[in-house]
């Protein structure tokens, strides 16, 4: 007992980059591990930048093993962060999965989506806002989208978010208050015609 | 809209998308080790894997040796080597010789 919880004490303080270094000699506890730690976080990320969740969980399923595949050549000389590594990795694939498919959403739709119960008063549920921000982010363009996905969302700082888009600070913070302008003049515009509508 | 708005947007959003993943992607993510093979010997039986891995070194190498050889061709010489130059020379040299040598009467008689 009291070694399983020192090797758990001493599994926490192990980089994600050892745990790379241990994958690629073919380590699979090193790999759940990863998996443990990362999955929920990515998946949310991929969710967001396709807005599928169906998809996203295959996306995970593909990143992952690329992980597993890529991890014998996992270079820790290099320098490079895991996490900006696989932020790269999952944001291509879910790039590539997004130029495949038409848009799904339209925003004078998003705010028809009825919460559980009725709406008494002005106020728009959760579910509604959620739907109504998801279709005015998908009137983004795609870079202003996925900056604001890893700075709002994921909570990365802007300097991690600069360099998983590979692009400096100062274009992150451009971005960031292009994609909040353009989405306030969206949602304004159909927040008032839903309202005016739930009103009559 | 102001920002305290299109927060409270972003909030909501953010919390109706983080979900936990469901056991059958975690259980399918977690077999990745069993279904897929780690870069190994395996990998040389791929036809892609040649394309990818050896066709550059494949076009290096062969670029390489056009290379040689045009350098080759143009350096001065043309191929022939020194020792054959100075034989050939040598030879020349001998025809010439034979060919201006004057005959003395006396001796042929």
């Amino acid at each position: 007992m009291l070694k399983g919880l020192m090797n758990l004490k001493r599994a926490e303080h192990i980089s994600d980059e050892q745990l790379m270094i241990r994958i690629g000699d073919g380590d699979r506890t090193a790999y759940k591990m990863l998996v443990d730690r990362h999955l929920r976080i990515f998946l949310a990320f991929a969710a967001r930048v396709i807005q599928d969740r169906a998809e996203a969980e295959d996306i995970m399923q593909e990143a992952f093993i690329r992980v597993w595949k890529y991890a014998a050549n996992w270079n820790p000389e290099r320098g490079a962060r895991f996490v900006t590594w696989f932020y790269r990795v999952v944001m291509n694939l879910s790039i590539d999965v997004k130029r495949k498919r038409k848009p799904t959403i339209e925003l004078d739709e998003a705010f028809e989506i009825k919460a559980n119960g009725p709406e008494p008063d002005e106020s728009l549920s959760d579910k509604q806002m959620a739907a109504g921000l998801a279709a005015a982010l998908e009137h983004l363009p795609q870079r202003q989208k996925i900056a604001i996905t890893l700075c709002y969302f994921q909570g990365l700082g802007n300097r991690e978010a600069a360099e998983i888009l590979e692009i400096t600070t100062g274009a992150i913070e451009s971005l960031l208050v292009r994609g909040r302008k353009r989405m306030a003049e969206l949602l304004k515009g159909q927040r008032k015609e839903f309202l005016k509508e739930t009103m009559k | 809209m102001n920002d305290k708005e299109l927060d409270m947007f972003l909030r909501a959003y953010q919390s109706e998308t983080d979900q936990p993943p469901s056991q059958q992607i975690l259980d399918s993510i977690l077999t990745v080790p069993d279904r897929i093979t780690q870069g190994s010997w395996l990998l040389y039986l791929r036809p892609w894997h040649w394309l990818d891995s050896m066709m550059p070194k494949v076009v290096g190498w062969a670029m390489t040796c056009c290379l040689g050889i045009y350098v080759g061709l143009l350096s001065p010489g043309g191929g022939e080597s020194a020792m054959d130059e100075e034989y050939y020379l040598y030879d020349q040299a001998q025809v010439l010789l034979f060919e201006d040598m004057d005959f003395d009467p006396r001796e042929t008689g």
